[in-house]
This record gives C-alpha cells, structure tokens and sequence, in this order.
C-alpha cells in the first residue's frame, strides 16, 4: 500500500512537471522535487543502518558496521550539493559563473552515489 | 545514465519529456533496490507528503515549505551522523579488542631464555647454599 502511495505521489510529480517548462535558473518546484527525493534516499539509508549487524547468525537482511559508518560522508556530500542546488534556485545570482545545468548534475551524481552505495551495501548484506 | 538518474532527469530537469511508464520503473527500482525500503518508506512519507501537498497547491514552494524541508533533511542528516557514529564505535571496539588479543598472546609466549635446566640448576643452587648453611649451623 505505501508502495503504491509512494508511486502515485511521484508519478502525480511527473504529470505536474510534464506540464511545466523549467528554465534557468531552476525551477523552485522542480528544486523541491529533487531535494524531497533525496529524503526518499535517506531513508533508504537510515533503514540499512536501523537493521541488525551482519553476523555469523545473521547474513541475510543485515547491515555492517563499516558501511554504516561511511553513510555520514555520502549524506554530507549530497546535502551540500543540494543546498546549493537550492539555494541557486532562490538566489542564482549568488552563483556567477556556475549554469543550472553544472548545479543539477552535482545534486543528481550525488543522490546517485548515495543510493548506489546503499543499494551495494544491500546487495552484499543479501548475499553474505 | 542509469534508470535512476535518467528518471529523475525526466521528472524535475531537462526537455521534461515524461513517461509515466518510466517514472513508475524507476520508483519501483528505487524501492526494489533496498531490501529495507519497506521499513524506511515510513520516514521517507513526510517528503512526499509535503511533495503532494505543493503539487496540490498548484505554487511555487514558500520560505516556509524550504524550511520544512530543510528540517527534515536536518533531522535525517542527524539521525544517519548519528547510526554512523555508532557504527564506528563499534569498529573502534572490534579493533580494540583485535589488538589486546594480539598483544596477550604476545605476553603469553615464554621467554627464550627461560628454560627448565636454567631453573632447576638454580633451585638446586640455592638448596645447595641453603643446607651448606643449615648444615655449618646445625
């Protein structure tokens, strides 16, 4: 059900966003968007930390120490990137130089590295 | 550019070309992709909620949503620096304990020179000096 409800909420995002054309600077929704995403992320990750460790009884659905520890520096780097993400959509004067498509990318790699460091830390919790 | 990437440049960037079809593959990877999704998908609720709660609205996000937001994150930010930390602390432990296994196994070897012929020879030395003495006294 809630998987639904997440699904429906983002597809409703999509039809919003299929109706809107984004210039630069970014468009303050289409901001929001990206860096409510990137909550979804987070409690990705908070949900591998709150599972139990890996031991020699638990091997499935486990999470280890040692990739939790690094989560700190992944969720540091994408909040600084999507403060600045967010900040250029409010005041992109503040960023000379600096296009909404170098700002975007940044916020975008950094969800991806975020996400696909959980999702291997997941993969390998799987399979231990 | 994977699935993920691709499709949120479709949702929030870009030509804004949506495909619904698309947009559901990739909430579904996103969600397939963390056997703990299910469990995280409660704290991951607020953001959208406050997402469907603008898209409703039909405006731009205020100050006050941006703040909202941001103290969500905050708090999610907090809440993985600390289980990080945590984590750590017990790295820190494991490695502890590593290491005074390593060193009482050290202490335990017995020293080269120690030997049992060593021992006995001065035993017997003393015993010696001490009936030689015992011995004169009597």
């Amino acid at each position: 059900m809630k998987r639904l409800l997440f699904a429906a909420a983002l597809v409703a995002v999509g039809g919003l966003a299929g109706c809107t054309t984004v210039h630069n600077p970014i468009a303050p929704t289409a901001a929001f968007g990206l860096v409510s995403s990137y909550g979804v992320a987070q409690a990705a990750g908070l949900a591998y930390a709150a599972l139990p460790r890996c031991s020699a009884t638990v091997k499935v659905a486990c999470s280890k120490a040692s990739i939790v520890a690094q989560e700190t520096v992944y969720d540091k780097k994408a909040r600084a990137a999507l403060m600045a993400l967010q900040n250029f959509a409010s005041n992109p004067s503040n960023y000379p130089g600096l296009t909404y498509a170098a700002i975007y990318a940044s916020a975008l790699s950094a969800i991806q590295d975020y996400k696909d460091y959980i999702d291997n830390a997941n993969a390998k919790g799987a399979a231990a | 550019m994977s699935d993920f990437s691709e499709g949120l440049t479709k949702i929030f960037g870009g030509s804004l070309t949506v495909d619904v079809g698309k947009v559901v593959t990739v909430v579904e990877a996103l969600l397939e992709a963390a056997p703990a999704i299910e469990k995280g998908i409660a704290t991951a609720e607020p953001f959208i909620e406050a997402l469907v709660s603008l898209i409703k609205s039909g405006g731009n996000p205020t100050a006050q949503d941006w703040i909202a937001l941001t103290a969500k994150l905050d708090a999610a930010s907090a809440q993985i620096a600390e289980a990080s930390s945590e984590a750590q602390k017990e790295l820190d432990a494991q490695a502890a304990t590593t290491t005074v296994a390593s060193a009482s196994a050290t202490t335990v070897a017995p020293p080269a020179t120690v030997t049992a012929s060593n021992v006995d020879t001065s035993i017997a030395g003393e015993a010696a000096a001490s009936g030689g003495e015992s011995g004169g006294a009597a």
